[in-house]
């Protein structure tokens, strides 16, 4: 451990020194014989202790994996140095992340034992990943003249996970794919949900004949149903830019409702992909189950913004990242020119796209001028124009305030989107 | 351990710090004023007194520990006026100003300490307590007894050989001790 000097023992010698100094100038020995307790405490303090090694610390997570706002303990597990007799054990957490209720700093003694293990309940306020903190090991010598101090860091992560809204609620995609799922496909085959009847045909099974028709119509006559097949997903998150601080900013939001539909639409056992669309290009391709769930939801908690100028169009995307009747859902504040292309691009090639904006003037100061007031109606009649772009080429797009729920949103995109389909019809 | 408020656990370090100054201060003051024959000595003292008294106050209510060491200091410097300006007799009662200047050093350290983010054990406190009150009373009768032999030999040079020795030694040892720094941080293992 490292040592640092402490007031005393930056004070004691120069305040001997001088008493001594005194004695010999005034011929006075009374001053030698008051410096003489404070000479005896430094030597006793500097002759009577030795620097003491590096405690072994281990630092350990209960979970490695959590959702924002849960408690997790790490436990600390030190052994103490022989050369002390107590030592304080102070827990550094990185930021975004606090204790519970624990005791910070606190002192262990070895007395107590020579390996002793502490927990500190740690809640980690966001979604992140986080390291487990810093371990700040105090000490001092028997008369407190030198402070021993060592930090120890620890590479083990714990990952936050953003805590997914309950959507009852989903977009409902235009097409459906092969494998089975929760979505009524549109075709007809082996099913639950009635279709239509038809007359028997060689090879029909019993079971689906329809005994009441046949009996009205004189002959036999097949129910159809339609099949229950599972969506693909991707949903499109625009990084090129975000609005607000790093707590409450559009990124936040937007992992936040990437992770509540992406839970939502692979516990109805569909496939999500997700696409980060920004500065750099990261995707994650397609799946389901449990494990895609995991890889998707660690792959959300690296989301950044990658500030660039390069211009970027859909052709950078690779398309096998664009399955065949994929469901399209962009998150967007909508502030960046190439997203809002992008997302065109794809409605225009006739994918399935949706979106969600994240609204941005809450994070703006209300203007000071009549010159900024009118400037912010233009920018206002400016988004508005885009969304009506949106809307004419059949992107569905409604506003997700910060701190309101997600499916009053979803159910507006849906509910436009079936309008939409009643008009082509 | 016992969990505590900061401020709460360093008030009485605190005001015993201050209220043994105070004694000291005052003791000095009346010694210089009875026996000085320089009214010159009586301000510096009755000066370096107060200002002491005062700097050790103000350490231990803004939790300074920085500022203690100048306290105690000019409180030394204090006696040093009381005890120039008293003339010949040796003053038999210099260890136990010694063994004072030590507690309101202690005293003040640790309020600026307890007032600061630091655990507390009391245990702790208390062994280093006892260890403090003997090695000081130690001292104090070291100082005692070299204060007897300076007073039966006066003027002997090996004393004043020895005590310039000394007084380079803790210069030294002053610099030398100014070293060591925090390391940086490692990987638990």
């Amino acid at each position: 451990m490292s040592w640092t000097p402490t007031g005393r023992l930056l004070a004691y010698p120069w305040l001997i020194a001088g008493l001594l100094l005194a004695a010999l100038a005034a011929g006075r020995p009374e001053l030698a014989a008051g410096a003489a307790p404070l000479a005896a405490v430094l030597l006793a303090g500097l002759l009577g202790s030795r620097r003491p090694g590096i405690p072994e610390v281990r630092l350990a997570a209960s979970e490695s994996r959590v959702v924002e706002g849960d408690r997790v303990d790490v436990t600390v597990e030190v052994s103490i140095p022989a050369e002390v007799e107590s030592l304080e054990v102070g827990l550094a957490l990185p930021p975004g992340a606090e204790l519970v209720d624990a005791d910070n700093p606190r002192v262990i003694t070895r007395a107590a034992g020579a390996r002793q293990s502490l927990s500190f309940a740690v809640r980690h306020r966001r979604w992140g990943a986080y390291p487990l903190g810093t371990v700040h090991l105090r000490a001092f010598d028997g008369f407190r003249l030198r402070r021993f101090e060592a930090r120890l860091g620890s590479e083990a992560m714990i990952r936050a996970y953003p805590r997914p809204e309950r959507l009852r609620a989903l977009i409902r995609p235009a097409h459906t794919h092969l494998y089975a799922g929760n979505r009524v496909a549109a075709r007809k085959g082996e099913g639950v949900e009635f279709a239509d009847i038809r007359p028997h045909a060689p090879g029909d099974q019993l079971r689906s004949v329809n005994w009441r028709a046949s009996a009205r119509r004189g002959g036999l006559w097949v129910n159809e149903r339609h099949p229950e097949r599972n969506v693909d997903v991707v949903l499109l998150l625009d990084t090129f830019t975000r609005a607000g601080p790093d707590e409450g900013s559009t990124l936040e939001q937007m992992v936040r409702g990437a992770s509540s539909l992406a839970s939502a639409w692979l516990r109805e056992r569909d496939r999500v992909g997700v696409i980060d669309f920004g500065g750099t290009l990261r995707w994650l391709e397609v799946g389901g189950g449990m494990r895609h769930a995991y890889r998707l939801i660690d792959a959300l908690l690296d989301t950044e913004v990658v500030f660039s100028y390069a211009w970027k169009g859909t052709e950078v995307i690779p398309i096998r990242l664009l399955p065949p009747h994929a469901l399209i859902v962009g998150l967007t504040p909508l502030l960046d020119q190439r997203f809002l292309t992008a997302l065109l691009d794809l409605s225009g090639r006739g994918l399935d796209v949706a979106a969600v904006e994240l609204p941005v003037e809450s994070h703006l100061a209300a203007p000071r001028s009549p010159a900024a007031a009118l400037a912010r109606r233009m920018w206002r009649l400016e988004r508005e124009t885009v969304r009506a772009r949106l809307f004419q080429a059949g992107v569905g797009i409604a506003s997700w305030a910060e701190g309101e729920p997600l499916e009053p949103v979803v159910a507006e995109v849906e509910a436009w989107r079936r309008r939409a389909r009643l008009r082509v019809r | 351990m016992a969990p505590s408020r900061p401020a709460a656990r360093a008030l009485i370090p605190a005001l015993l710090a201050v209220a043994l100054s105070a004694v000291l201060v005052i003791a000095i003051l009346l010694r210089t004023v009875a026996a000085a024959s320089a009214p010159a000595l009586v301000d510096a003292a009755a000066g370096a007194g107060i200002a002491g008294l005062l700097v050790i106050a103000g350490a231990v209510a803004t939790a300074r520990a920085a500022a203690v060491g100048w306290g105690v200091a000019l409180l030394a410097a204090a006696y040093a006026a009381c005890v120039v300006g008293h003339g010949a007799p040796v003053d038999v009662l210099a260890p136990l100003v010694g063994l004072l200047l030590v507690l309101v050093a202690e005293l003040s350290h640790t309020a600026c300490e307890w007032r600061g983010p630091h655990a507390v054990d009391v245990s702790a406190e208390r062994r280093r307590w006892a260890r403090l009150a003997l090695t000081a009373a130690a001292g104090t009768v070291a100082g005692g007894g070299a204060l007897a032999l300076a007073a039966a030999v006066p003027g002997s040079v090996p004393g004043l050989i020895v005590g310039a020795a000394a007084l380079v030694g803790l210069v030294g040892l002053a610099v030398w001790l100014r070293g060591g720094a925090a390391g940086p941080a490692q990987p638990v293992p």
